[in-house]
């Protein structure tokens, strides 16, 4: 249990610096989603209960550093993490590639959703808007392939994945 | 997999803390103090590390940029050389072009080879036409400014030059305009020469001495500055060439004439391009019938 959460709490540190200390998207108030990432590696790949408390620190993480209002990201990835559950066998079993596309999606959803939450709009005219909003499809590729790469590595660590030769080796 | 029981605690322990944080205005900064440390180390980090690196490389950028910009000031020191000479010799060539030969005369234009010969006894300078393009001994030289000398000895493609200036010169000139109450004060322009300095010893500092006008009417003295040209005397240069400028006069050790230093117009020391006037042949004389 140690070792799981640990790695847990360490992607999520990690992802928080990253997405804190990296520059914005160009022309938007938007940032690389890290946690937002992470949040659908853990949805993909791990228990409900495990997946959940993900998405909650997650989102926490991203209202308390980000200066949003509590909850605003937190529900929005919870109930994120509960809809993806459906769509694991089509986003290639959690691999870094299906974590990429769902955080590209959730990201842009997220956006949408926080803009809603706040009642604030994107800065610029229509087409700016449009502009950061496609913008965030590929950084969210982007940050959900180092997130689920990064997160797939602490979870090897942490014993929580096999390598496929092992598990051929061992027989289970 | 159905996973273990303490994650459903964990779980919910997380709700309960989330919500009781939403609930509160500044509940979340715990978020705020967990990245506070990473953002301090990246700041120490572009502060301590990546300012004084940028830095470095800014003056290992500047140092050669310096370097480059002192050998363009270096180039442009040259062509700024190169170019006045340029302009000079422009200025040079524009003169040259506005000067017309006196009547019956023709000017040929003519290099200056070299000057002195292979010793520097004689004031003389060497030209690069000679008697293939009309070139004969005594033909007056010349410059836009004034005379210069006259040819010496000629050769099939050279000329030597006597400059006023040589010892053994002798131009027949007047002034120009004559004192008030004469119709015209000549006289012989000779060459100061050169003399080492000094008394007796031999001395390498050679001194050139002004030209100097004899055998001028002893009651006309001319004021300085006043023009002197050619007189025309002779037959040899054409009248009204200029020579010079009276510096001062006085009378000569007996008394009979007077003398005057006189600095000469044209700049000896300086030519590149003179003239050389050649006199054209008047047309012969078609031969008389008789009925």
């Amino acid at each position: 249990m140690s070792r799981d959460l640990l790695a847990l709490a360490i992607a999520l540190v990690l992802a928080a610096a990253a997405q804190d200390l990296l520059p914005g998207l160009p022309g938007t108030p938007l940032k690389l989603p890290f946690l937002t990432g992470i949040a659908a590696y853990y949805a993909l790949n791990r228990p409900v209960p495990v997946a959940l408390l993900a998405a909650l620190a997650a989102g926490c993480l991203t209202d308390g550093a980000g200066g949003l209002p509590g909850g605003c990201t937190s529900v929005f990835l919870l109930l994120a993490g509960l809809g993806l559950r459906p769509l694991k066998r089509f986003l290639l079993d959690g691999s870094p590639a299906g974590v990429s596309v769902a955080c590209a999606g959730l990201a842009l959803l997220q956006a949408v959703w926080q803009t809603a939450w706040v009642r604030l709009a994107l800065p610029g005219g229509a087409w700016q808007v449009v502009g950061g909003y496609a913008l965030l499809l590929p950084s969210g590729a982007i940050a959900g392939a180092a997130a689920g790469f990064g997160a797939g590595l602490l979870d090897r660590w942490a014993g929580n994945v096999r390598p496929r030769e092992e598990i051929r080796e061992r027989g289970c | 997999m159905k996973p273990p029981r303490y994650w459903y605690w964990l779980l919910a322990l997380g709700l309960v803390v989330a919500m009781a944080a939403w609930l509160r205005t500044d509940g979340l900064r715990g978020a705020r103090e967990l990245v506070y440390p990473f953002e301090n180390a990246a700041t120490w980090l572009r502060r301590h590390v990546a300012a004084p690196v940028a830095a470095a490389c800014r003056r290992a950028g500047q140092t050669g940029r310096v370097r480059e910009l002192e050998t363009e000031v270096q180039r442009l020191r040259l062509d700024a050389v190169r170019l006045e000479a340029v302009a000079a010799e422009n200025r040079q060539l524009r003169a040259a072009l506005g000067f017309a030969p006196p009547p019956g005369c023709r000017s040929v234009p003519c290099p200056v080879l070299a000057g002195s010969g292979t010793t520097g006894w004689e004031r003389m300078i060497r030209l690069g036409k000679g008697r293939r393009n009309g070139l004969r001994p005594g033909d007056p030289v010349l410059v836009p400014d004034g005379l210069v000398g006259r040819v010496e000895r000629v050769t099939a493609d050279s000329a030597d030059v006597r400059l006023l200036s040589d010892a053994n010169s002798r131009v027949a000139c007047e002034l120009d305009p004559p004192p008030a109450g004469l119709s015209a004060v000549r006289g012989v322009l000779c060459g100061g020469g050169g003399r080492a300095a000094g008394g007796g010893d031999l001395k390498l500092l050679f001194v050139l001495d002004p030209l100097r006008l004899r055998y001028l009417q002893r009651d006309a003295e001319p004021a300085p500055r006043t023009r002197v040209v050619t007189s025309g005397i002779g037959g040899v240069c054409p009248r009204g060439i200029p020579v010079g400028y009276v510096l001062g006069s006085s009378a000569d050790p007996y008394g009979l004439y007077r003398e005057a230093d006189i600095a000469p117009a044209a700049d000896l020391d300086g030519l590149a391009l003179v003239f050389v006037l050649v006199q054209i042949a008047p047309p012969a004389a078609a031969p008389r019938t008789v009925p």
